[in-house]
């Protein structure tokens, strides 16, 4: 029973993804395409954690754990050079 | 000399090294005498650099255990907080109808600590209807969904125990 | 034994609803801050119900990475929408024309009405 439910979970999280793909798109300003990235970046990190378990290859952990800690340097370089203007 | 770093606390230098090595040894695969050497230079090294912004000269770094069972209780008031908080959210989106009102309200905390400041900003994302926009040394501009919610920020009982926690360093 | 894979199957598909809740709120909500409010809060709570399931599937080896997985998602994600909606507060500020403006920096609940966005400076 967890097989399937988890297979159905991915399933969902891409569906999710997709649907995120709207505000990404034609979100009225840069803003909002950065809160859509940034919720496409979780359900792809629960993705990533979820095939390494159907796998039963727990390497990709460490993949999903440097992947938080860039997309959340990457905002942070973003909403500053919006701002800002620069980076420093 | 632009890499030479005054170190005021070294007893805080101790605990922070203390703390990044835990984290380290949690992330590393195995025990051997290269990955410890590494590690220790490696948290020496981060600590060293980040030594200015760590250790204020009026604030030292310290952590009590009786703070440590403080944090915990409010870390599980805290989770229990963040499941309310979503079945409002949820209550919200999912109605036909939308019902809110937003705005933008600016509250006085009585918090004096900086971490505690961090902690109590963060915390306020997290609970019902409010997300933190600003922190300005006591000023907090917080944005609320609905008229309700804003009058719940300005009156909060979680406030009062990052309150304790602060004051109840001394012993 | 069956308790146990319907517990783990409840964590997952609840965290599956509100990761659910949060997208539609993104599309629903009309202007940037309501929309954080979704994204932020239940963008947090269900990763940390899938994380929680995971971690009871997973092996004892890997608990700690899974658990510090959670512990960064939990810390980051108020952080992040603290940043985008201070950006947004400074550039443009898009707001809904309904949004009131209120100062309780000195005064008990009702505050001070202000007119606009100019006035509250934090």
């Amino acid at each position: 029973m967890i097989e399937q439910s988890l297979e159905g979970i991915l399933l969902g999280l891409v569906l999710l993804s997709f649907l995120t793909l709207y505000r990404i798109i034609w979100g009225p300003h840069a803003a909002d395409r950065i809160v859509g990235t940034n919720v496409m970046m979780t359900n792809v990190i629960l993705a990533i954690i979820i095939l390494a378990h159907l796998f039963q290859n727990y390497t990709y952990l460490d993949v999903a754990f440097v992947y938080v800690l860039s997309a959340f340097v990457g905002t942070i370089c973003v909403m500053k050079s919006l701002g800002k203007g620069k980076l420093s | 000399m632009y890499f030479q770093k005054r170190i005021d606390d070294p007893k805080g230098f101790m605990l922070f090294t203390i703390i990044l090595l835990i984290f380290w040894f949690l992330m590393s695969p195995s025990l051997s005498l290269r990955n410890i050497a590494v590690g220790l230079v490696c948290c020496l090294a981060v600590t060293y650099f980040w030594s200015p912004d760590l250790f204020k000269p009026g604030q030292p770094f310290r952590i009590a255990p009786r703070q440590v069972a403080q944090l915990a209780v409010y870390l599980l008031l805290l989770a229990y907080n963040v499941v309310v908080a979503n079945v409002h959210v949820a209550l919200i989106v999912l109605s036909p109808k939308l019902p809110i009102s937003p705005g933008f309200i600016l509250v006085k905390t009585k918090l004096q600590n900086e971490l505690t400041r961090t902690l109590y900003a963060n915390s306020i994302t997290l609970t019902p209807g409010t997300i933190t926009i600003n922190l300005n040394s006591d000023r907090l501009l917080v944005h609320a969904l609905t008229k309700g919610t804003a009058q719940g920020v300005c009156d909060w009982h979680l406030e009062n125990r990052l309150r304790e926690m602060e004051v109840s360093k001394g012993d | 034994m069956l308790f146990y894979e319907l517990f783990i199957c409840l964590l997952l598909w609840s965290g599956l609803f509100f990761l659910f809740v949060g997208t539609l709120g993104l599309i629903r909500l009309p202007d940037l801050y309501t929309r954080m409010h979704a994204t932020s809060k239940c963008d947090t709570l269900g990763a940390g119900l899938i994380l929680m399931a995971m971690m009871f599937l997973v092996g004892r080896n890997e608990v700690f990475k899974l658990l510090m997985i959670g512990v960064f998602i939990w810390s980051i994600n108020p952080l992040i929408t603290h940043v985008i909606g201070y950006m947004a507060y400074l550039r443009d500020g898009e707001h809904l024309p309904e949004t009131f403006f209120m100062d309780c920096y000195d005064l008990p609940y009702p505050g001070k009405e202000m007119s606009g966005k100019e006035d509250v400076h934090a």
